[in-house]
Formats: C-alpha cells, structure tokens, sequence
C-alpha cells in the first residue's frame, strides 16, 4: 500500500497522541509516591529492629511486604496499566541502594548504641527520599515516552 | 537500532494506536485498551487477534476478584516491529521510501 506524506503524518500524530495518553495513566497517581516512601521506610527501621532482637522487627517487615502488595495491586486496579521498565533500571537499583544503605547503616548504629529517636529521622529520611525517587520515575519515564 | 520498515498489519489506525499504547507500557488492561483507543468490545477484540496472529501482542487471561481480566502486552517482535514502523512513516514524512517486511 501507498501512504503518502499526509497519511504518515497523521499516523505520527496518532502514535504520539496515544504514547502521551499512555503516560498519562502511569502517571496519574500522586498517590502512588508518598505511600511508596511511607512503605520503604518499613525496610531500614525493621532491619535496624533487627539488630537489638526487638519483635516489632518481624511486625513492620510484614506490614511492609503487606503494603508493598497492596500498593501494587492499588495501582494496577485503578490505572489498569504497568510501565515498562526498560531503560529505567536506574531507578530500581537506585531504590534498592536506598533501603539497603540506610537499612545496614541503621543495622550497624542499633548494634553499637541502640535503637533511639535516630531511627524516626531515618524513616523520615528514607521516606522523603524514596518519595522523590518515585516522581523522578514518573518525570523520566515521561521524557522517555515523548509527553 | 531498528531499520525502518512499513508494516500493513501495525499500519490500521486502530492497530496503531494500541501498539503506541502498549510501547510504555508491560501490559495493559483491556478495558483500559478499550476506553483509551474509543472502540467496543468487539472491535479490540478483533485487532488484537490480528496481532496476536502476527505474534504482536500476547493476551493474558487471569481471574482476580472472581472476574476474569485480560491484559496486554506487546511481545518482543511486536515492539521491534512497532518501533521498525514508526522509523518507515518518518521517513515517508521526510520524503523517502521505505522497505516493507519480508
């Protein structure tokens, strides 16, 4: 088949309008990041938990792993959609530098000196940064995607 | 990178539109499809056959809250094809003739 100049053009058009609404449903849940962060903040205080035998370690890791699920199965009920993730491995190994890092680093500080009001800045500060991490998701996947 | 390529079977406006959908994403839900793309039940129905057929798009059946729900997701050779088509209107848009597949 034929496709002139015209046709082709609007067929491009077509493809962006359709990649742009695609972005659109990823990125539709303000939502998503503070519970994202709230959930991640989970991880660090329980490994650090961890370290000084407290039982409440095993609590927040289920609630966590709990919310963790949820927050998935929330999000792909009302966008119906899940990104892909190619080209966006960055973020994932970014999350995970985050829970881990602050997760040892709280680990070995309870070990030393015990667990105290530090670890209430260091879910704070995990949550505020997985938050971000979250929205920067949605910015680069959005360049990526052309909106 | 992926040589620019027309295909017929991706070109239907329809066709088109859901590939371009589907690109971003790991797959999508059909009413989603559905409502986004402003077609019936039907007709993705039938479009997503085409594709599946050309081995485009992979369709997953799994019940969840006692409903069965469809999701798609474009394959690997759906993909490279989609993005082998958008690189041939481009250059059609530039002025310069492409391949086709095959």
């Amino acid at each position: 088949m034929e496709t002139d100049p015209l046709d082709a053009q609007a067929a491009l058009d077509a493809v962006s309008a359709a990649e742009r609404r695609s972005v659109a449903l990823v990125t539709s849940t303000p939502w998503y990041a503070p519970w994202y962060g709230v959930t991640s903040a989970a991880f660090p205080v329980a490994i650090a938990l961890l370290a000084v035998r407290s039982p409440l370690a095993i609590v927040l890791l289920v609630l966590g792993s709990a919310s963790l699920v949820l927050l998935v199965r929330t999000y792909r009920r009302v966008t119906g959609v899940w990104p892909s993730e190619q080209g966006m491995l960055v973020y994932v190994i970014a999350a995970v530098v985050v829970v881990f890092g602050t997760g040892i680093a709280s680990y070995l500080v309870a070990r030393s000196y015990g667990v105290g009001w530090w670890l209430l800045a260091v879910a704070v500060v995990t949550a505020v940064l997985m938050a971000l991490l979250s929205r920067g998701y949605d910015r680069a996947y959005a360049r990526k995607h052309g909106a | 990178m992926t040589a620019p390529a027309f295909d017929e079977t991706i070109h239907n406006p329809v066709r088109l539109r859901a590939c371009a959908m589907l690109a971003g994403l790991d797959h999508a839900a059909f009413p989603i499809l559905r409502d986004e793309l402003g077609v019936s039940d039907s007709v993705l129905s039938k479009h997503l056959a085409t594709l599946e057929a050309a081995g485009y798009v992979k369709l997953t059946k799994a019940t969840s809250d006692r409903r069965l729900r469809t999701s798609v997701a474009l394959t690997r050779k759906g993909r490279d094809a989609y993005v082998a088509h958008v690189a041939a209107l481009r250059l059609i848009v530039a002025g310069e003739t492409t391949p086709s597949p095959g």
